[in-house]
């Protein structure tokens, strides 16, 4: 391991500076939980850690009912499943903060890390797909934003340019009548990486009886998290039946293009999907009409 | 019977408790010795292969690099527990992915490292074999052509290609037992290779001394051994050789190994300084000496009422490259194919093949969990097909005491039957299931205690306080904890006033150290051995020093009392010898144990819920029933239980090291999956009344028998909650769906 040069940044001015100054050779550190393990493991590799945990727009949580929900993107798991406004509103990425490595870890990972990281496999990400999240990205040449749909390109690769930092994430105001849900599966009951996992959303209408809309992701089942459009587009003004969900979980396995690894085969996955389709649809529901 | 102990039966916490958490208990890879080098090696890539040529002039080159070595610059000799077939560094061919092929000795870890990227070397790929059925053939390549020479090869030879050790187990006559038999069933099944999974990889540190001695820091819980297999492979006297004591960091049968011990030495002699070899976990995952899978065919003649008749077993164990990380060279677990039933015809094959896999070893148990999961799964498939109860139908073979067991052992008080009744009574066996898909199963196994030979001093202070004296290595089990607990009850001490002191191989002759559940019985009856000697001596100078006669001086609670009232403190009595004597006062034990007559039955219960959409198992509780003798320690006896547990559930559903061509691919503890806290299901623990046992105060050994029977109770309930039979390991929910659709289809 070669040293590597550190710097805390205290304002996202500086922050941005850093990380443009080394261009690729500089990488953002959060919780550290996937970089430094990545780093120690030789396969990755970089000139210059920029900690981010001093940067404050990356480090709120901050919900109000109009604008919804942003999360820095250096936020710890604890602290956005232990916000009360999160907990009351955002029940699904309860659901993915809550599972992602263990108690340990959730004390130090963070959304934004696990976006960044770009895995294939990140528990955090179809939820906020589900959510209809925006990545808010600072860098040299001003801010963007990214529906976090578009934000992977590949396994461990991202539209993140030399230079550039992810802020912070942001979710709408969830709608009424709505709800959203994450599962995975994980050959064990934590520290594990999901053989697939699927995060829905819906919007029922105020009879709690017909969708609205809907948003299906998919984690582990291609190079990068899925967003099922089809899937989701297929439940709206359906009636809330099962027949209606089975149909959207059949188009969500035929969006997943896994393959065949240590972690799973293709015909597991693609079933798989499948299930927990059908299974976090019927979760939303019941948060939609306020059930759970 | 429940004898009047004071320190015996208490939970008393372990001694070196605080040093491991606090960071201070020294393990091997704490040792630095002035100018210390590091080694590391380069593994072949390959799982057959030819070496061309190794060109390591670069690495020579760089700077801090001290000493790069290739089979070439070391004697051509082979190193092994009992068969010597194991290269210190391949010299012509690789036989498995990860062999030692060049080591280097540097300054530091990370030169050593940068050195391997710098020897050149050049393989010609050969065909591998994988498959010990398939290396069975004579049309596979033949992985030891010269076999015959290796040190410590059982004879007769087989005549099967790749074929190193065959073992036989028979009683009655077999064919008579088929024949008389109204019903024959036969199943197979196959285990997966499984890692010990400590949490400290191996490591060793070698010097050699200006005057030629050797000095050995290893985390290796049989350090006389060891010393054997470096006098054989160095060629050096054993007394040119010191083992000097580490803590080791966690064993599970795998910490008996040389491992990188023989080359570190050539490496420390090629660089004339002392050096330091630390594996790393994938360097662990990839040559480590892990769990043999095994193959395992059961047939099984039934009389039409339920009676077992006759039993064949078959087991074939895939034991990679080589055969040295055994100490018996065969498994003799392998003997457990009867189980603990009534069976009068009986005969059992044990193949041990060679492949280019990762060179197996011993693990908990050896053999007894893969045999047992056959066993136990082959005793449910019969049950089913002849309508029977699982349970009732083993209670009516359930060996009985003043039985012989499957391969003819006579063992004491046998308490099997009494094990499955405690195990199923408090599962509540015949309550009905709360809901589909949710299923018990139960499973039985012993465990004897090994025997061994073991050396114990115990010294009393001035002040009274007394010191236990072994060779006898710490790998994390509490063993130095129990043993502290013998002396002290043997004294009448309080516990805080007895310490260890673990000494080097210098100090006796011989310990067998820790392994098959011999410690409390082998080294508990030398340390008790020379507790009662050191009383002996005491009780004689308080009868002096007293005025009265030996046998009329009795020691209880801290105190020699005469006949005629008086009495003199323990701590007086040793004060006032160690002054006399100028040198404390001395008790000794070498205590040589013959096989133990007892073996301990565990039976398990789990219960278990399949979700039939994924497949996947939750196990929601297991019972575990020990036919026990005293228990010494509640806290550490309870503790192997709850491991070996917890270590057997993940043998049955998760723990794989997967391969493809002889690659293991699952090169980390992320990728190889132990059991995490919420894998952990409620345990109850049941312990039959202390019936006797041949360890001190009639206690009997615990560290293997709760790992054993976990996979088979485990599949049987999966069995029960799905109707469809598991007959591989793990169980994981891929397997239970096929299972699932495979019943439905």
């Amino acid at each position: 391991m070669e040293a590597i040069e550190y710097t805390t940044p205290k304002t996202l001015a500086e922050a941005v500076q850093a990380m443009a100054d080394k261009g690729d050779r500089a990488r953002a550190l959060a919780g550290g939980t996937d970089l430094l393990v990545q780093l120690r493991g030789g396969r990755r590799s970089a000139d210059l850690i920029v900690d981010v945990k001093d940067v404050p727009e990356l480090n709120q949580i901050s919900y109000d009912a109009q604008d919804g929900l942003t999360i820095g993107a250096a936020a710890p798991c604890y602290q956005i499943y232990q916000d009360p406004a999160v907990a009351a509103n955002y029940p699904g990425l309860v659901d993915s903060a809550s599972l992602i490595g263990s108690i340990q870890i959730q004390g130090r990972a963070s959304l934004g890390g696990n976006l960044c990281n770009s895995a294939p496999s990140a528990d955090a990400i179809p939820v906020m797909i589900a959510l209809g999240a925006v990545a808010n990205i600072a860098g040299p040449n001003g801010t963007r934003q990214v529906a976090v749909e578009d934000f992977c390109t590949g396994p461990g690769r991202n539209v993140l340019e030399s230079g550039e930092v992810l802020v912070s994430v942001t979710m709408p105001a969830p709608q009424a009548n709505s709800g959203a849900s994450y599962l995975r599966f994980i050959p064990r009951n934590e520290m594990d990486i999901a053989v697939a996992g699927v995060g829905s959303s819906v919007v029922l209408d105020a009879s709690g009886q017909n969708f609205v809309s809907a948003r299906i992701s998919l984690a582990s089942v291609a190079p990068t998290p899925v967003f099922c459009r089809e899937a989701g587009a297929s439940l709206s003004g359906k009636a809330v039946s099962d027949e209606a969900v089975e149909a959207a979980a059949q188009l969500a396995m035929a969006d997943a293009v896994p393959i065949n690894d240590m972690r799973g085969t293709v015909r597991q996955r693609i079933h798989l999907v499948g299930v927990l389709t059908r299974r976090t649809l019927n979760i939303a529901i019941q948060r939609a009409r306020g059930e759970e | 019977m429940v004898a009047a102990y004071s320190v015996v039966g208490q939970p008393v916490v372990r001694g070196e408790g605080a040093d491991k958490v606090s960071g201070q208990a020294i393990y091997t890879s704490d040792i630095t010795l002035p100018g210390m080098l590091w080694g590391q090696v380069l593994r072949s890539p390959f799982p057959h292969a030819r070496i061309v040529s190794i060109d390591t002039s670069r690495a020579a080159q760089l700077p801090g690099v001290h000493a790069v070595i290739t089979g070439q610059d070391i004697p051509d000799r082979r190193v092994g527990r009992l068969l010597r077939d194991c290269p210190v560094l391949a010299r012509d061919k690789v036989l498995f992915v990860g062999e030692k092929v060049a080591a280097v000795a540097a300054t530091d870890p990370d030169v050593a490292e940068e050195a391997l990227l710098l020897i050149d070397v050049e393989y010609e790929e050969l065909p591998a074999v994988f498959d010990p059925l398939e290396a069975m053939t004579d049309a596979a390549p033949t992985l030891h052509e010269n076999l015959a020479s290796y040190p410590g090869l059982p004879r007769p030879m087989s005549p099967v290609n790749n074929v190193f050790a065959h073992n036989v187990w028979d009683k009655g006559e077999i064919e008579q037992g088929f024949a008389e038999s109204d019903l024959v069933f036969e199943h197979t099944f196959t285990t997966q290779l499984m890692h010990q999974a400590y949490l400290e990889p191996h490591a060793c540190v070698v010097d050699i001394d200006s005057d030629g001695r050797v000095q050995v820091w290893a985390n290796n819980k049989g350090p006389f051994m060891l010393r054997e297999q470096l006098a054989a492979v160095w060629e050096l006297p054993q007394e040119q050789i010191r083992i000097n004591p580490c803590s080791i960091g966690g064993d599970f049968g795998g910490k008996g190994s040389f491992m990188d011990v023989p080359l570190c030495y050539y490496l420390a002699q090629a660089a004339g300084r002392p050096v330091k070899m630390v594996m790393d976990y994938i360097q662990e995952l990839m040559a480590g000496n892990p769990r043999h899978p095994g193959l395992i065919t059961l047939k099984t003649g039934m009389k039409a009422d339920g009676r077992i008749w006759a039993r064949q077993a078959r087991t074939v164990f895939n034991s990679g490259a080589y055969g040295a990380f055994k100490p018996r060279v065969h498994l003799r677990g392998a003997d457990h194919s009867g189980g603990p039933y009534r069976i009068p015809h009986v005969h059992i094959d044990s193949y041990m093949v060679y492949t280019n896999n990762i060179p197996c070893g011993h693990m908990r148990a050896p053999a007894k969990p893969q045999v047992t999961f056959a066993v136990e799964s082959h005793m449910d498939l019969i049950a089913r097909a002849m309508g029977l109860d699982p349970y009732e139908f083993r209670m009516l073979n359930v060996l009985q005491d003043g039985d012989a067991n499957p391969v003819g052992e006579e063992w004491l008080n046998i308490r099997a039957g009494d094990a499955l009744r405690q195990a199923a009574e408090t599962a509540g066996w015949y309550q009905p299931k709360a809901k589909p898909y949710t299923g018990r199963g139960i499973s039985i196994s012993d465990q004897p205690p090994g025997s061994g030979q073991s050396a114990a001093e115990v010294q009393i202070d001035a002040d009274g306080k007394a010191t236990l004296l072994m060779s006898l290595w710490d790998t994390g089990t509490g063993a130095h904890t129990v043993l502290r607990q013998v002396v002290a009850e043997t004294l009448t001490l309080p516990v805080e006033d007895v310490g260890v002191v673990i000494q080097d191989t210098d100090a006796v002759a011989f310990e067998s150290g820790p392994g098959g559940s011999r410690v409390t019985y082998t080294s508990g009856q030398s340390a008790l051995g020379a507790a009662e000697d050191l009383r002996e001596q005491l009780t004689v100078l308080a009868a002096e020093y007293l005025g009265g006669a030996a046998d009329s001086v009795t020691l209880q609670a801290g105190q020699f009392q005469a006949g005629d009232g008086r009495a003199m403190q323990l701590k007086d009595v040793a004060a006032q010898a160690v002054a006399t004597l100028g040198e404390p006062l001395s008790g000794q034990k070498t205590y040589t144990a013959p096989p133990s007559e007892y073996t301990s039955y565990c039976a398990q219960v789990a219960e278990v819920e399949v979700d039939p959409e994924t497949g996947e198992v939750t196990v929601n509780k297991l019972v575990t029933a020990h036919d026990v003798g005293t228990v010494l320690n509640p806290l550490t006896h309870q503790g192997q239980i709850e491991g070996g547990v917890i270590q057997g559930l993940g043998y049955a559903l998760m723990e794989e090291m997967e391969t493809e061509e002889g690659r293991v691919s699952t090169l980390s503890l992320g990728d190889y999956k132990i059991p995490t806290i919420k894998d952990i299901p409620e345990l109850v623990t049941v312990l039959l009344e202390p019936a006797g046992g041949p360890a001190p105060f009639a206690s009997k050994g615990i560290g293997e028998s709760s790992n054993t029977p976990v996979a088979g109770a485990i599949a049987n309930a999966v069995y029960d909650a799905i109707g469809a039979p598991i007959t591989q390991l793990p169980i994981t929910a891929e397997r239970v769906l096929r299972a699932i659709r495979g019943k439905e289809g």
